[in-house]
């Protein structure tokens, strides 16, 4: 019997052969329970699936304190800070005349729609929890 | 239903009916990966897979499904596999060199071409071995190998075409049509 030199002219076939060898190599595995197993071990609240409130509150925190620290670290007095807060005072007065306006509140409206669209599946689960 | 309905499911009502239907589709493959990592040990294979999908359970909200779910779950059985490893080193020296386990189901032990074949992988190196694993037994792509075993996809494509290469070499006595 001559051997066949899988490097010669039928090189395609015998790679394709030898491609299907290699994946008929993988033998299925049954379950036998393992997957009960795993279903055992699983933790009791899956507190992961959802950020917790803590971490998002640690987030603001840390990025409040941050900001608050670059202000003190550029030496802002504490006129340039009273200019700012008056500042921002005088635009949420002037936001009161804005949120009477009937298109404004339209927007507002569309935008809690998709909103309440958007995460229905969670406040679903949230209210039946 | 599909892996994405089923991960859905499992995120939004912490359904775990739904993510037991998960592991069963994809218990084979993880398993088999392992056993192909551990060199056939399969009761560690089967510790680390347990450890992959409670991870996976854990993670979920963190599967983007950029990538495949299957090759997910892969990537978190390597991660694991790799800590056993490091444990294992602290304890217990480990040949690195030393190659992996090829998976051939013994039911094809019997076949001249089968036990040729397990013996020709034998000789490839340990990334060689994972490369034909990771392609042929777990049909992923070039580049999901790389994104998995943090590869630069030539090394891929390289060890891919290198080990056939080999194994054809090593085979070539091996002719089925005569």
């Amino acid at each position: 019997m001559e051997p066949a030199d899988l490097n010669t002219s039928a090189n395609t076939n015998d790679d394709a052969r030898l491609e299907a060898l290699l994946r008929r190599a993988a033998p299925e595995l049954s379950d036998h329970g393992f997957s009960a197993r795993v279903l055992a071990a699983l933790p009791a609240v899956t507190e992961s699936h959802t950020p917790a409130l803590s971490r998002r509150l640690v987030v603001c925190i840390v990025g409040a304190g941050a900001g608050c620290g670059l202000v003190l670290w550029r030496g802002v007095s504490g006129t340039e800070l009273e200019s700012g807060a008056d500042r921002l005072g005088d635009a949420l007065v002037n936001l009161g005349p804005s949120l009477a306006d009937p298109l404004f509140t339209a927007a507002l409206g569309v935008t809690l729609f998709s909103l309440v669209v958007a995460f229905r599946a969670e406040l679903r689960h949230k209210l039946r929890s | 239903m599909t892996d994405a309905e089923l991960i859905a499911r499992a995120l939004v009502t912490d359904d775990r009916a739904a993510f037991g239907l998960l592991v069963q589709r994809h218990q084979s493959a993880v398993r088999n990966f392992l056993r192909h990592l551990t060199r056939g040990d399969a009761a560690l294979a089967d510790d680390l897979a347990q450890e992959t999908f409670v991870q996976a359970w854990r993670g979920l909200a963190r599967f983007r499904g950029e990538a495949n779910f299957a090759t997910w779950l892969l990537g978190i059985a390597h991660n694991h596999w790799r800590n056993a490893r490091r444990r294992q080193r602290n304890h217990t020296p480990l040949d690195e060199t030393r190659e992996t386990e090829f998976a051939v189901p013994a039911t094809t032990g019997t076949s001249d071409l089968q036990h040729d074949l397990a013996a020709a992988l034998r000789e490839l190196s340990a990334d060689e071995q994972l490369a034909l694993h990771l392609g042929y037994q777990q049909g992923l792509s070039h580049g999901e190998i790389a994104a998995l075993l943090d590869w630069p996809l030539g090394t891929v494509k390289t060890h891919l075409a290198r080990s056939k290469e080999k194994l054809r070499h090593l085979l070539a006595a091996w002719n089925p049509q005569t």
